[in-house]
């Protein structure tokens, strides 16, 4: 099967893997915050504290090139209209902080365990009053467990209509209909089929999820890499 | 070859169908007043042409689809006064092991259903273990599930299935795209937990890979049970209903199994 590499979950054993997922969601939302309020001394420490992300959780191997392809188009988007409006600077930090994000999110999602991500999802709703957390933490985590199977069976059509030469129907609307139709009736045909299997292996939204106590270690990882974010707003 | 009409009481039976019917909202009578029945134990084949209602049925044997007449009991019971009960004592291995697998390795897969169950974490851990063990996934237990060959991810949905301890194993169509090692792996899996006591209900178009260790064979034909017997009555009219007889005119039945006895 075709698969594609970005957002999708690598088991291993690295520290970000082993990071406790609640520390990670948090981690994300204070870099993320940071990315786009930094100045460009602090955007210097938080690309410094992203790459390293990024390389302890061998995000990039063979293929990753590939499935960036379509990122790298919308990075030049923004650099060229940043760069016609509000000149060179302004382009180049704008497509380096979109860039960061991306990242970003590609570290998390290679790192984690949507099972996980559903835990903490949960941990933390369950603290706010009249939020039915099981709920929004069980739909978090499909969503992302459903997001690359739906890339992958896109490359999957793509390649399989390129085999019947679809590159030759001049039509556009034609060549976009041929494309996503087979997609959405796959998708479709692919979720009820899942939503049954998750019935009959007894599933049930409210089921707590697991969560172990965060060893020291992680409390260290963790609050550097918070004070690394903070401070990258106020220097 | 009766058509289950006569036979024992029906309180011998752990899973029986009465009368049971199912219309698709477009139309199609996709089942049609089937009468169906297993005994505890007993190694089941279920077979029949492409669209002659075999996944239509079993879907309503644990409760997925709900019947438009007629009614499943489990030990007597209807099911669908409590189905998350029928869930866990009858577990379905569906015909496409990619919709099936949600864990994101392959330990976390099979607890997927344990930890549903809201088992505690010990047990929990000793059942993935014993399911790892009985399957031979041991090695792959940190591997992600979509990157396995057919017949580990086959193996693994069997797994899932078998660390919720269900009474009854209904497998729909678990050979198909696998090869000759394939097929051999999934079988190994199936009959060990035959071994260990558990129904099976094995759903397949391939006499010739299994029948040896069947004890029944049902066939379907346009969405009825159209003939129901041991192997040696059923092999000499497969052909009647689209289903490929074995290679071989005199083949005995222990010879019908793509393992080598
Ligand atoms: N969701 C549905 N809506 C409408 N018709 C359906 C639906 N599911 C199945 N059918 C129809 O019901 C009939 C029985 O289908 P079923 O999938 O049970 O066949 P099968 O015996 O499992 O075939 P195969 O060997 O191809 O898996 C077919 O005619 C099929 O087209
Ligand atoms: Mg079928």
């Amino acid at each position: 099967m075709a698969e594609s590499i970005i957002f999708h979950f690598r088991p291993g054993k690295s520290s970000l893997h082993r990071l406790d997922c609640r520390f990670k969601l948090l981690l994300m939302v204070l870099l993320t915050v940071s990315i786009f309020s930094a100045t460009y001394r602090g955007l210097f420490l938080i690309s410094l504290c992203v790459l390293s992300g990024v390389f302890t959780s061998r995000l990039i191997h063979r293929g990753f090139l590939r499935d960036f392809r379509g990122f790298l188009l919308i990075l030049s988007l923004i650099f060229l209209s940043r760069t016609l409006t509000e000149g060179l600077i302004f382009g180049l930090s704008g497509s380096w902080r979109f860039l960061l994000v991306i990242l970003l999110g590609m570290v998390l999602s290679a790192t984690t365990d949507p099972a996980d991500i559903h835990g903490a999802v949960y941990w933390y709703l369950k603290r706010l009053p009249f939020i039915k957390a099981g709920d929004i933490g069980t739909r978090v985590s499909l969503a992302i467990t459903l997001i690359p199977l739906i890339l992958d069976q896109t490359r999957e059509v793509t390649e399989a209509q390129k085999s019947r030469f679809i590159e030759g129907q001049r039509n556009p609307v034609f060549r976009i209909l041929a494309q996503t139709l087979p997609l959405l009736v796959s998708t479709l045909y692919r979720s009820r089929e899942i939503t049954l299997a998750l019935e009959s292996r007894c599933y049930d939204e409210n089921t707590p999820p697991h969560l172990s106590r965060p060893a020291s270690g992680q409390w260290l990882l963790f609050l550097s890499t918070a004070a690394i974010s903070i401070s990258g707003i106020l220097v | 070859m009766t058509p289950e009409t006569a036979g024992p009481a029906k309180g011998d039976f752990l899973l029986h169908a009465e009368e049971l019917s199912h219309h698709f909202p477009d139309g199609t009578l996709a089942i049609d007043g089937v009468n169906f029945h297993v005994r505890r134990g007993e190694f089941l084949l279920l077979m029949g042409r492409n669209g002659s209602g075999k996944t239509v049925l079993i879907r309503h044997l644990n409760g997925l689809y709900k019947p438009t007449g007629g009614e499943v009991f489990l030990e007597g019971q209807p099911i669908r006064h409590n189905l998350r009960e029928t869930r866990r004592r009858i577990g379905l291995v569906f015909q496409d092991a990619d919709s099936q697998i949600v864990g994101q390795t392959v330990w976390r897969d099979i607890a997927f259903g344990p930890e549903n169950l809201r088992l505690d974490r010990e047990e929990i851990e000793r059942r993935v273990e014993a399911a790892l063990r009985l399957l031979g996934l041991e090695h792959l237990r940190d591997h992600r599930p979509h990157l396995l060959s057919g017949g580990e991810k086959r193996r693994l949905a069997i797994a899932g299935v078998f660390a919720m301890d269900p009474d009854i194993i209904i497998l729909d169509e678990p050979f198909s795209n696998l090869d000759f090692e394939g097929v051999r792996q999934v079988l190994e899996g199936i009959l060990a937990l035959h071994r260990k006591g558990h129904t099976i209900i094995l759903v397949t178009h391939d006499f010739e890979k299994s029948a040896a260790h069947a004890e029944r064979v049902v066939i379907m034909d346009r969405g009825r049970i159209a003939a129901d017997g041991p192997p040696e009555e059923i092999v000499g009219i497969l052909g009647d209903f689209g289903i490929r007889v074995p290679f071989g005119s005199d083949r005995s039945m222990e010879s019908l199994t793509w393992l080598n006895q």
